[in-house]
């Protein structure tokens, strides 16, 4: 089965780096268990010290010990002597385990962790991050619960059936034969279980997902739903959809209770068979009946039963967590990195000139969203892209910060092919605005600084004050350490425009892209942020991609890309002129306003 | 404006109750027992069950004491020995799985109701009430907190119900032995109260950081993914997983300390289990040495007595430690609960009247009288004594800058939130008097971030009407001039749209959105027109789908293109919660005022509006 290949992989994964813990704590485990029997033992011994029968402890002949009175007096501490010992040694234990099963979730939550941040754009396109975020959730759930309450159970319930069973066949091999043929029967159960039972959980687990995307659905658009009358179909819909969830947890439980049955049957059945086959033994001469040694067989039979029940539930984890496991497996061996092998720096006053020949690139295997692009940018220059939705612009920019490398042809930094140069000098010296600006539930402060956690708070007010965020971010409660994102105050779209550029000129990098990160932004801020811009001087080359003219006014030149190839160059002025795909493009929109 | 928005101070509050836990309530639990409705005897069944169970359970530890004082052990037949054993564990077996089957049945079943109440009554609530609560915040209550309360009914009863029974059971045996020999029972349970009581005390502590930590841990991971390609620009990955990793091993110290607890509490038990053992045989025996024969120390312990009782001792410890477990899950339980049924238990703002006073043929004239509005009782007034007629089939534009109350306007208009003074009136029926999904089937609402649900665009389109053939969509999306824009996607009409609409871009979510308005077919129209900057393609053909929209329809827009405003038949410029100026585009534009400024001011770009706030 692939699951347990992916699952070995996981485990060993897991406990490679604690190999001598992993040891210790099985030892610990093994001698808990010899520990446990050991108390029903010394019972045994009490009981039959009182029905009378000759019995030794330690060598002291307890009988010569004259009279009950006496042999009361030795027992007791010995008893309470095992009893203290076994607490050390389950705390000793229960200790150890901790720290393995902990030890494994730090290293499997930062794996975790660190695989999705360092993941390219290209993996993080093709999957949704919702869903990514609440699998990724789940997973380190499942593997809390296996490491935490699973696997020790697991183990320590089936070295304790191990033990148990070792001492009964050393005591009474026939009462041994009849537990264990009880208990090969649930062990084919369950093998049963793990062949055809997985599609269960999987089941319940995408229904229960289904459920909740419908839930969040008609929370978030819960104006929509209103707005159109539509609460009683999705009433009808939610309802069903439950009803269906909730069928398939009784159908998931329920069949998850026969394994768990299946042994505390076979266990609690057991109890007779084993004392029916002592008992004849003993009539057969095979074994000696005590009064203690029966109550041994039977406090062994019967402390079965509540393992069973911790084994079965250690099952049930397990299964959860294969589930998982296969996921973690696709996560960890995804492949898309971007090759990170180049070693080349910038010269410290930037590189000169950056050339695109002849670059195409595809997403996945859709159809080319860039086609035989080629220009040259000079150092300090500033550029426009202007075009449609869907023509490429936001590509070629992605490209040039080499968030994807492209599908063929190259782009040179200084006649250098741009994988040449080490991945991390790229990004530093690089900043990128983002079409669709995300910030994190930090400070405004904490927000700015994120490419350069170290700036003073100088450099910071000084990067919002040419993005033209100062101003409002004074009039905030706590002016920079106000809190933003989900749990703090609500910006609007223009504002975080502004905040994520201060973020973007804090690092003062060599290239500067913005994509469309002024659309929400109105005419007369859009100019003072420009004037910011071109404060930052000539070490910064611009490049800006817009919808509007007013943001490109001030391009020294401007490429007019149309279905992913460039159709046009020139200055703004030139590309004004009338007849251009240029001036077409900008006269829609004021004949919109005009002609009507 | 920049106030942190009362919900925002409310969830934080309520989040960090998150990992808090209230005292066991007992309406709570009934409450909770409640939500069973009538499964509610079918757990008390299991319950019946449950304790045939666990009293088979005690007559097997009874069997065994007979068979231990037999004198004819040896020589019986082996059935008359087991038989009456094997019969007791076929009754354990059976009575122990049915009860566990009902439980899961009665519990799903319980939780289904309680899931689709709690979205219902989402639902029913009032704009005010989600304008509060983020969506986030709901969906938490809904996964994390009825999944506690899952948990609780499936297992805390039983393991209570065990507890109860087993004790109870357990005691009663050991009495019919001999009353004396719960004497030193007496004593340990003291010491058990103590040790318990002062291990639940840190475990909860312990346990709550654990949870508070673990959310923290969730909510970083969860920024990383989403804010990733901002994540890949700055280069940050060393510094997120550095400080990832002191929250991860923050969270490992505490487990680790959650741990030591457990690991020091529950081999105590185990150990004044024996304790108490030992106490007894070495009583047992001095009773037995005595041989008293008169007096409460009479007593004559055979060997059967003496094992049944270390066995019933058993059965009295061990559910002691599960009693920690239930009350830590109890705890947990309860809180949960208390958030789900306060959500519950609120009653939605706008009502609905129990007829509606409005005549099928609706012409679509809306008049607003002396409509005073403010959101909460102390918050300041957005509008007050505010008038506005829509006749039926005519275009009015509501102009005017961030925060003036447009947006106020049409969510009174589609009665998201009720007037507090003056009312609002169509065809000259009061909208109060109208239920909102008969209002909501004669209006189409365009909100300015048209939300898209997972499906294709097509389900998006027919959302109003699911069952409607796909030509006359088509047919639709055709005369409103999106037909293009639609088939230009990825799969045109089956294009697939992921969670919130991420899938396409804002301007062809915009173009959906419109379209599906005009599917419904509204009478009136509310419409909140995007303000953001879109490529001149996507901007063309939204701008005609608006002037198409509009036409012949009673609408109020909130508008933001010059040419939408040119379009309407009158235009009013609201400020701070008034009508200032009232007219057509070009008296208002001889009155060089407000709206003079306004349109000066967009020429280049071509929309009204400074910024987006609301």
């Amino acid at each position: 089965m692939a699951s347990f290949r992916t699952f070995k992989q996981l485990l060993r994964l897991c406990l490679e780096p604690r190999k001598r813990l992993f040891l210790v704590t099985l030892v610990a485990v093994l001698g808990f268990n010899f520990l446990e029997l050991a108390i029903p033992k010394l019972l045994q011994l009490f009981v039959d010290s009182i029905a009378g029968n000759h019995l030794a402890v330690f060598g002291i002949d307890i009988d010569s010990l004259n009279t009950a009175t006496g042999r009361m007096l030795v027992l007791p501490f010995v008893l309470l002597g095992f009893a203290a010992l076994r607490w050390t040694f389950t705390y000793i234990r229960s200790v150890l385990q901790t720290r393995l099963g902990q030890g494994a979730l730090f290293d499997l939550r930062g794996r975790i962790f660190n695989t999705m941040q360092n993941l390219s754009f290209a993996y993080h396109d093709s999957s949704h991050s919702g869903t990514l975020i609440s699998n990724v959730v789940e997973d380190v759930n499942y593997a809390s619960m296996f490491f935490q309450f699973g696997i020790f159970p697991l183990l320590e319930s089936a070295a304790y059936a191990a033990v148990v069973y070792g001492a009964m066949i050393w005591i009474c091999p026939s009462a041994a034969i009849a537990s264990l043929a009880l208990l090969s029967l649930s062990l084919v159960v369950m093998v049963l279980f793990f062949r055809y039972g997985q599609g269960f959980f999987s089941r319940t687990k995408e229904l229960f997902a289904e459920a909740v995307q419908l839930f969040t659905e008609n929370i978030e658009g819960h104006l929509v739903v209103r707005a159109f009358g539509c609460r009683i179909p999705q009433r009808q819909q939610y309802r069903r959809q439950v009803w269906a969830l909730q069928s398939s947890t009784i159908k998931e439980r329920a069949l998850s209770s026969v394994v768990s049955q299946a042994f505390v049957c076979s266990m609690t059945f057991g109890i007779p068979a084993v004392l029916g086959a002592a008992l004849m033994a003993a009539r057969q001469g095979r074994w000696t009946y005590t009064p203690g040694s029966l109550f041994f067989l039977f406090y062994l039979q019967s402390s079965l039963v509540f393992r069973s029940r911790m084994f079965t539930r250690g099952l049930e984890l397990l299964m959860r967590f294969l589930i998982t496991g296969e996921r973690l497996d696709k996560l960890f061996s995804a492949r898309d990195y971007l090759d990170d092998s180049g070693t080349l720096s910038f010269p410290d006053k930037g590189p000169e000139k950056v050339k695109v020949e002849d670059v195409s690139f595809a997403y996945g295997n859709r159809i080319s969203s860039l086609k035989n692009v080629s220009l040259e940018l000079n150092a300090g220059e500033t550029i426009g892209f202007v075009g449609s939705t869907g023509s490429g612009k936001t590509t070629l920019a992605l490209l040039l910060c080499r968030f994807y490398d492209p599908t063929s042809g190259r782009i040179l930094i200084d006649g250098r092919d741009m994988r040449e140069y080490s991945l991390n000098e790229i990004r530093d010296q690089s900043s990128l605005v983002f079409q669709q600006t995300f910030l994190f539930s930090a400070s405004v402060r904490d927000n700015i600084a994120y490419g350069k956690p170290d700036a003073a708070f100088e450099e910071i007010v000084n990067a919002a004050t040419l993005a033209q965020a100062h101003e409002f971010t004074m009039e905030m409660p706590d002016g920079y350490d106000t809190m933003i994102g989900e749990k703090g105050v609500n910006l609007s779209g223009g504002q975080r425009q502004r905040i994520s550029i201060a973020r973007a000129i804090l690092r003062r990098p060599r290239f500067l892209i913005l994509d469309a990160s002024t659309s929400a932004v109105d005419p007369l801020t859009e100019k003072a942020i420009q004037s910011g811009l071109r404060a930052l001087g000539r070490s910064t080359t611009k490049i800006i991609i817009a919808h509007r003219f007013s943001s490109i006014a001030d391009a020294d030149k401007a490429y007019v890309l149309h279905e992913g190839r460039i159709v046009e160059a020139g200055s703004p002025e030139e590309l004004e002129t009338p007849g251009t795909m240029f001036s077409k493009i900008l006269r829609t929109q004021e004949d919109g306003c005009t002609d009507q | 404006m920049y106030r942190p928005v009362s919900k925002n101070t409310t969830s934080e509050t309520e989040e960090m109750k998150e990992g808090a836990s209230r005292p066991l309530s007992l309406k709570l639990v009934l409450r909770i027992l409640g939500t069973l409705g009538r499964y509610i005897w079918l757990v008390f069944l299991a319950n019946v069950f449950l304790f045939i169970c666990i009293r088979a359970d005690m007559l097997i530890i009874r069997e065994i004491r007979k068979l231990l004082d037999r004198d004819d052990l040896m020589t019986a037949g082996i059935f008359t020995l087991i038989g009456p054993i094997v019969l007791l564990a076929a009754v354990n077996r059976l009575f122990g799985w049915s009860q566990w089957m009902i439980t899961i049945f009665a519990s799903n079943r319980a939780i289904a109701r309680l899931r689709v109440r709690f979205f219902e009554r989402l639902q029913d609530l009032s704009k005010s009430f989600h304008d509060r609560h983020k969506a986030g915040w709901l969906v938490a209550r809904n996964t994390g907190d009825i999944r506690i309360i899952e948990d609780f009914m499936t297992f805390a009863l039983m393991i209570f119900m065990v507890f109860l029974a087993a004790v109870g059971c357990a005691t009663v045996e050991i009495a019919r032995i001999s009353g004396v020999l719960l004497l030193p029972c007496i004593l340990i349970v003291p010491i058990v109260l103590a040790i318990t009581i002062t291990y639940k005390h840190h475990i909860s502590i312990a346990q709550r950081a654990a949870r508070e930590q673990h959310s923290r841990l969730v909510a970083n991971m969860t920024e990383a993914v989403r804010g990733v390609r901002v994540v890949h620009a700055f280069s940050r990955q060393e510094h997120n997983l550095e400080e990832f990793n002191t929250l991860n091993l923050m969270h490992h110290d505490t487990e680790i300390r959650v741990a030591r607890l457990n690991s020091l509490f529950i081999p105590s038990m185990d150990f004044l289990g024996i304790l108490n053992t030992t106490i007894v045989i070495v009583f047992g025996s001095w009773l037995v040495s005595r041989n008293a024969t008169e007096g409460m120390f009479a007593v004559k312990l055979s060997t059967g007595d003496l094992v049944a009782y270390m066995l019933y001792m058993n059965v009295i410890i061990f559910p002691v430690r599960l009693m920690v477990e239930l009350y830590s899950m109890a705890m947990r339980a309860m809180a949960a609960a208390e958030r789900v049924f306060e959500v519950i238990d609120m009653e939605p703002e706008v009502q609905d009247p129990p007829s509606s006073d409005l005549p099928d043929t609706v012409h679509g004239r809306m008049v607003m009288e002396n409509v005073g509005f403010r959101y909460a009782e102390d918050k300041a007034w957005i509008l007050r004594n505010f008038s506005l007629e829509v006749p039926a089939g005519r275009t009015i534009a509501l102009v005017g800058e961030t925060g003036a109350g447009k947006t106020t306007v049409s969510s009174l208009l589609a009665r998201f939130y009720d007037v507090q003074e003056g009312r609002i009136l169509l065809d000259g029926v009061e909208l109060k008097s109208i239920p909102q999904d008969l209002l909501h089937h004669q209006m189409g609402i365009v909100l300015q971030e048209g939300f898209l649900f997972s499906g294709t665009v097509l389900d998006n389109l027919r959302f109003r009407s699911p069952d409607m053939a796909r030509e006359e969509v088509v047919r639709v999306a055709k005369d409103l001039g999106t037909h293009d824009a639609i088939m230009s996607l990825s799969d045109g009409y089956e294009t697939l749209i992921l969670e919130g609409g991420s899938s396409i871009s804002e301007g062809q979510r915009q173009i959906v959105s419109i379209t599906r308005a005009l599917i419904a077919n509204p009478k009136i129209l509310v419409l909140d027109e995007p303000t953001s900057s879109l490529d001149v393609h996507t901007e063309h053909t939204i701008q005609n789908a608006i002037e198409k929209l509009i036409a012949n329809r009673t609408t109020i827009v909130i508008a933001h293109r010059l040419s939408t405003v040119r379009h309407a038949d009158r235009i009013v410029v609201i400020d701070d919660g008034a009508i200032i100026e009232d007219g057509d585009h070009d008296s208002l534009m001889k009155q060089n005022g407000r709206y003079y400024d306004l349109v000066v001011r967009s020429e280049e770009s071509g929309i009204l509006q400074e910024e987006s706030g609301e």
